[in-house]
């Protein structure tokens, strides 16, 4: 176990993951959910870039730079709205939006 | 790329840039907007004219005025249009009523101009697309592209009921042509099991279709029927019909009943015959039954209406069954009725629309209880009621009857598929015709003179800009029932070709029938095998 | 073969001009006038010189044709062409171009056609003064004509069923003339609906005869019909050619009129093919009863005549040409013209004459029975087409066209004299509400006397010598229809006189009623015939009926043999080539057929003939004494005994209940089945199927996941999760 393999950066991904699906699952301050989706991302990017060297081409790197760009707009937008919805109802609370229920 | 090849594209692209354009004009100016989108239909009308000139008469049954660019190289999609006579005359009547259809509802539209106007050229560009398409993907992208804007004029423009009108209209037709998508796509995937490259080529597909079983033609027959059907519309999916007609603008129902239900039949004769003939052959009684009830269901429905709108919309279900009976008769005679039949009721139905329209921008009510003997206050407008009723009833000299008189023509001389039965009950829809015509006009034109509350408006006959409306479509009327024979001659090499590969597989029939006896099953051969030349 | 040097071409050639002549004047008058309204009142003078016009050209066609015997023997005529109407399926496809077929038979029907309807529109022109649709009516007369030209003179099948559904649309027309009068506008639905059911049996005939035959028109379809007759008759080896004629396919384009003589080009082949094929043999069996059923329709016989007696609701001069003299003949026409075909079909024409002798008789009942007196006229119409029927079903083609020929006089100048009454008592018809008008109006008292005269068969009239013929020859070929065609004879002549006598004679007592240009008036006061009470007609509408009443009377004897003539040489007669008693047949097949000779067949028409004018003379002129006796001298005692036969006397003045019966066992039916369709459209299939079942399967597939959507976010994620995890154990599973 000297040398760092494929696995353990899949591992790390991959526990990087559940955390980000275990905490947007459970929280409910919509900046801590958040937080964990951008957590779900990058356990992913780790994915990608594990793999983009073990394959040993670099599509799966520059893939990463797209999805932290996107990331980083989407954060931005995502933030926004956070703020505009706690102007609307002074909470943070995700149970205070359910006009969706079916 | 000669200049002739350029006419087909700007027949599509003038009408759906220009419409688009028109939404740069200022608030507020209905009246520039209705003068213009009135020009560019003209246009279009005027360059249609020029694509008879060039098109070659003489080779009607080929394709011409061919454009052919890539599009979507990676898939092999290719923006290719090109028309034939069948093709053509189709195109034509759509550039004919669009500028009736524009004059026509100049006082009837009062708010939102720019937007009526801009949906019907959008429409037109659609329908002439799918006319022209020869190419799968941009055949089914215009194809769908016209519900929008119906939807729209609809859904705005419409009547009380206008919203779930649209709604039922978009939907119904939609599902359906969903189903059609997953049969011709089902084809181009079945070329590439050939060998062959991915294209949407419909020439190439056709060839392709004739390699399918006849099991494999019978699902793309069922898939094809499941949207043209609905278009149509063919019983008993036609209900959508008779509501979209009563809450459309007159407008929208002019061209809805002129152009948009003939895609149905028009995507019948280009895919189903050519592309699923043993199925075809196997099942036109089946279709022709459906077609026959359909004929004689609507027309005793009409017989009951006390809106004349809706009497309207649901003869339009009687005569597209016509045509759909004639094109399953797979003979020239058939067919050849049945693409005429597609021009006269455009031009005959259409006129009757506006017909009705005028009476309702008039009375704001199409209600025949509240209306009765109007030939004493609106002679003019009377005539031409009359008039277009009885090209509707298909009376011998107007336009009416050459289809009608084809169609049932061709299912009686078609022996070996349809035959004397169904043209009998088939004719029988002409005595129902009858009936239900004149009892319209009985109640509407003649009888003793009672006019709905017109709240103190006075009521006066046809204006100039009317009669300008309806004068062209009643000249055609009789052109079209007089001298036929320009039509019928350029139909009949295109038609031939539509109908060649359900021609050989009749003629296999005959052969076959004597060797396993009594009943030949269809799905024992492939149609390629039928057709020494295809299969090269 | 003939030398037919005094046929015309030229002059034959002119009668492409004589549709189009009052086409024009349709043009003219429906929208130049329609238009400019102060030119409105010379309507008339446009139709009356477009239809004068074609009747001298067909005056020229006839001339140019020569003499008929002349002409050929052997059946030959003259095609005009015009133009290329309908053609598709290549060079065996379906051919049908707008073009006319000459013979003396279409002479004899464009004289009378032509010849009437002047007469008539002249008549108009003074009946219909002062009525706002001046123009209109004259427009549809106009339309008439042409329809009615084209229907005689049509080459082939297809556009005679254009002239056929034309002259239905005129008569509609004119029938709903007074739209705003429901009855007429029912009447004039009528016509055209129970017409429209003939023409249905008449469409799918036609195309019954291009399957068979391969064709439409008259010169290829009737002399293969004859040589399949022949070969019926003899058996296929007897080897008689076909007479085939082979059309050029020049560009007929406003062609030339060429003359056609059938040639035998060609054995047995199509005769092979249809005696080889069952679908066809049955076809020939069939097509002749469709075809019948479109004369029926159009010829008001059992069991379509309900529409005529209801078309008197059109104004007279209409109900005279359309109704009586010229279009009703038309199914006549049609079966005379295409005898060959139904000499086909075993019991077809045996079918012909029943029907016809049948409606003749019932017709004639109910004739008896009417005090309306146009209505007397319309069924005494039905009853006189009936004989016509009856004519051409035993092969009296020369006795159905001359009755034809002699009716459209007689009959056209009973209605005008009735509309001449009509018009003087301000629309009064009812009989019962007049009478001894002889004192006003003793010109049209006479003559009608000199219609009713012929239409009793009053010896040495017109109508005594065609009625005649046909009872005689129907007396040799079926005799129960003959002598029940006695009976109608004598039934006729009783109404006939009942109607005169009644009109005419007895104290002057009438009572005036309030129409005014066919509408109930609400100012009869301001009315002209209201202060003048009865009055005679001018000149301008008399000199026709003069002329009409010099034909009803001297047509009998003059045109006779030249009705025969003419009749016999065209397909018509030709059409009896087998038959026993004619002369032709004898010429052209007695090497053929040696057993027949002259005398043989000549002796019982002679003693039938001879019988026949014996009975109706002695019988019509008695049956006019009693009518005399019980309608001018002992008017009671008709009623006592009208009174005695009450139920029966119901039931006439009923029409037998046929509408009635109509409208319970075919309208009613077809009305609920609309509304029951309506209905199942809109509850079951639009209502359960779309509205329901499309429409609600969706949304309830949607409402079956709410617990799951409790609109937290928390929840969608898991359900996204859950589906995520679903997808990619059936991809693992898939893959492992």
């Amino acid at each position: 176990m000297e040398y760092l393999t494929l696995n353990h950066y899949l591992l790390t991904g991959a526990i990087l993951f559940a955390l980000g699906v275990i905490g947007f699952a459970t929280r409910r301050n919509l900046i801590v959910m958040f937080l964990c989706t951008e957590m779900m991302f990058q356990g992913v990017a780790v994915t990608l870039v594990a793999f983009s060297k073990y394959h040993g081409n670099l599509d799966g790197q520059s893939f990463v730079i797209f999805v932290l760009t996107i990331a980083a707009a989407e954060a931005a937008l995502a933030l926004g709205l956070v703020v505009y919805l706690f102007r609307r109802k002074q909470t943070l609370d995700a149970e205070a939006w359910s006009a969706m229920k079916g | 790329m000669d200049n002739a090849s350029l006419i087909l594209p700007l027949l599509v692209l003038i009408p759906l840039l220009c419409g688009f354009a028109m939404v740069l004009l200022p608030k507020g100016r209905g009246d520039i907007a209705k003068v213009m989108a009135l020009g560019i239909s003209t246009g279009v009308f005027v360059l249609s004219l020029f694509a008879c000139y060039a098109f070659d008469w003489s080779r009607a049954g080929d394709m011409q005025l061919v454009f052919n660019s890539p599009w979507v190289d990676a898939v092999g999609v290719r923006a290719h249009l090109a028309v034939d006579s069948i093709s053509l005359h189709l195109v034509m009547l759509t550039t004919f009523l669009m500028p009736i259809t524009i004059l026509g509802s100049f006082k009837a539209v009062k708010e939102r101009h720019t937007e009526f106007y801009l949906w019907l050229l959008v429409l037109q560009a659609a329908m002439i697309g799918v006319f022209c398409a020869r190419d799968l993907i941009l055949f089914y992208i215009c194809f769908e592209l016209t519900l929008v804007p119906l939807y729209f004029l609809i859904g705005i423009f419409g009547s009380a009921n206008r919203s779930w009108a649209s709604i039922k209209f978009f939907i119904f037709t939609l599902t359906g042509s969903v189903f059609t998508f997953a049969g011709v796509l089902y084809v181009a995937w079945f070329n590439t099991t050939l060998g062959n490259m991915w294209t949407f080529d419909i020439a190439t597909l056709y060839e392709a279709a004739l390699q399918l079983s006849g099991t494999q033609q019978a699902w793309v027959l069922v898939a094809l029927l499941c949207g043209f059907a609905v278009k149509v519309p063919l019983f008993p999916v036609h209900t959508w019909l008779p509501l979209a007609h009563t809450e459309a603008p007159t407008s929208g129902s002019v061209i809805l009943a002129g152009v948009l239900l003939k895609l149905g039949t028009y995507g019948l004769l280009r895919f189903a015959l050519p592309m699923a003939p043993i199925a075809v052959v196997e099942y036109a009684p089946v279709i022709a039954v459906f077609s026959i009830i359909g004929i004689i269901y609507a027309a005793l429905v009409c017989w009951v209406q006390e809106d004349v709108k809706k009497l309207v919309a649901y003869s339009s279900i009687s005569h597209l069954g016509f045509c759909v009976l004639g094109m399953f008769a797979l003979n020239v005679a058939g067919v050849g009725g049945s693409v005429m039949y597609m021009i006269n009721h455009g031009l005959s139905t259409g006129a009757l629309f506006l017909c009705v329209g005028m009476i309702y921008e008039r009375y704001h009510t199409r209600d025949m209880n509240a209306m009765s003997g109007l030939a004493k206050r609106l002679p003019i407008w009377a005539t031409f009621f009359v008039f277009f009723c009885m090209a509707s009833v298909g009376l011998p000299g107007l336009n009416g009857f050459v289809g009608e008189f084809l169609t049932i023509l061709g299912t009686f001389t078609a022996t070996d598929v349809l035959g004397i039965g169904y043209a009998a009950a088939a004719a029988l829809g002409l005595i129902l015709a009858a009936i239900y015509i004149l009892y319209m006009v009985g109640r509407v034109v003649f009888g003793p003179v009672k006019e709905p509350d017109t709240h103190g408006e006075k009521v006066k006959d046809l204006s100039t800009r009317e009669i300008g409306t309806l004068l062209p479509l009643a000249v055609m009327c009789i052109v079209l029932g007089v001298y036929p024979t320009p039509w019928l001659r350029s139909l009949e090499p295109a038609i031939e070709d539509v109908i060649r590969p359900a021609r050989a597989v009749l003629a296999a029939q005959d052969v076959k029938a004597p060797q396993v006896d009594g009943h030949v099953s269809n799905f024992e051969f492939r149609t390629s095998s039928l057709l020494p030349e295809a299969a090269q | 073969m003939h030398t037919l040097a005094a046929t015309n071409l030229d002059l034959i050639n002119l009668a492409k001009w004589i549709p189009l002549l009052p086409l024009i004047a349709l043009v003219i008058n429906g929208i130049v006038l329609g238009a400019f309204k102060p030119a409105r009142k010379f309507a008339a003078l446009v139709t009356i010189l477009a239809v004068g016009g074609s009747f001298a050209l067909s005056v020229a066609v006839w001339l140019g044709m020569g003499s008929a015997s002349e002409f050929t023997s052997e059946q030959a005529f003259v095609i005009v062409r015009a133009f290329e109407w309908i053609h598709i399926g290549g060079f065996d496809g379906f051919r049908a171009d707008v073009s006319f077929f000459i013979d003396p038979l279409t002479v004899i029907m464009l004289l009378t056609v032509t010849g009437v309807g002047t007469l008539i529109a002249i008549y108009a022109s003074g009946y219909m003064a002062g009525d706002p649709g001046y123009h209109r009516f004259f427009a549809y007369i106009g339309l008439f004509i042409f329809a009615m030209t084209i229907l005689v003179m049509a080459d082939n099948l297809l556009l005679l069923f254009l002239g056929w559904e034309g002259v239905g649309v005129s008569s509609y027309l004119l029938i709903g003339y007074y739209y705003r009068k429901p009855s007429a506008v029912a009447a004039a639905k009528k016509a055209f609906i129970v017409n429209r059911v003939g023409d249905f049996g008449f469409a799918l005939g036609l195309m019954g005869v291009f399957l068979v035959f391969g064709a439409v028109q008259y010169d290829r379809v009737l002399p293969e019909a004859e040589s399949v007759y022949w070969m019926q008759e003899h058996g296929l080896d007897d080897g008689r050619g076909i007479f085939s004629n082979t059309i050029d396919d020049a560009d007929p384009i406003f062609a030339d009129a060429e003359l056609v003589i059938p040639n035998i080009v060609e054995v047995g082949k199509r005769e092979a093919e249809i005696f080889g094929s069952d679908l066809k043999k049955t076809l020939l069996i069939i097509i002749p009863f469709l075809l019948m059923l479109g004369a029926f329709g159009k010829s008001a016989q059992l069991p379509l005549h309900v529409w005529l007696p209801d078309a008197m609701e059109g104004p007279t001069p209409v109900s005279a040409l359309i109704h009586a003299a010229t279009m009703v003949t038309a199914g006549v026409y049609m079966i005379a013209r295409l005898l060959p075909i139904f000499q086909l079909s075993e019991y077809a024409l045996y079918t012909v004459a029943i029907v016809g002798g049948v409606t003749a008789l019932f017709a004639a009942t109910i004739a008896l029975c009417q005090y309306d007196i146009k209505r007397v006229w319309a069924y005494s119409t039905v009853s006189q087409l009936g004989y016509m029927f009856l004519g051409v079903g035993v092969l009296s083609t020369v006795g159905g066209v001359f009755h034809l020929f002699t009716h459209a006089f007689f009959k056209a100048l009973l209605f005008l004299t009735a509309g001449s009454v009509m018009h003087a008592l301000a629309g009064q018809l009812d009989m019962r509400k007049m009478s001894g008008l002889f004192r006003k109006m003793p010109v049209t008292a006479i003559l009608m006397l000199i219609g009713c005269l012929a239409l009793a068969g009053f010896p040495y009239t017109a109508g005594y010598y065609s009625k005649d013929l046909i009872l005689a020859e129907a007396l040799v070929a079926h005799p129960w229809l003959g002598w029940m065609g006695i009976a109608v004879a004598l039934i006729t002549a009783f109404y006939t006189f009942r109607l005169w006598f009644r009109v005419f004679t007895g104290p002057t007592e009438y009572e005036m009623s309030n129409e005014h240009h066919g509408y109930p008036s609400d100012h009869a006061h301001d009315d002209d015939h209201a202060h003048h009470g009865p009055h005679e007609m001018p000149i301008l509408m008399n000199a026709p009926l003069v002329i009409l009443a010099i034909g009803a009377i001297t047509l009998g004897f003059l045109t006779h043999d030249w009705v025969k003539d003419m009749v016999e040489h065209s397909t018509a007669g030709a059409a009896r080539l087998s038959e026993p008693h004619s002369p032709a047949h004898h010429a052209a097949h007695v090497e053929v057929d040696p057993h027949h000779t002259d005398t043989a067949h000549h002796d019982p028409y002679h003693a039938a003939h001879k019988l026949v004018s014996t009975i109706t003379k002695i019988g019509s002129i008695s049956m006019i004494l009693l009518a005399g006796y019980f309608f001018w001298f002992n008017r009671k005692a008709a009623e006592r005994i009208a009174s005695a036969f009450g139920l029966i006397k119901r039931f006439l003045e009923n029409k037998w209940y046929v509408d009635e019966l109509y409208h319970v066992i075919i309208v009613l039916p077809l009305r609920v089945f609309g509304w029951l369709f309506y209905l199942f459209d809109r509850l079951i299939i639009d209502g359960l199927v779309v509205d329901g079942l499309l429409r609600y399967t969706p949304r309830l597939a949607g409402e079956a996941q709410t617990p799951l959507a409790r609109g937290v976010l928390q929840g969608f994620a898991v359900v996204m999760a859950i589906g995520v995890i679903a997808v990619l154990a059936f991809v693992m599973y898939s893959v492992l």
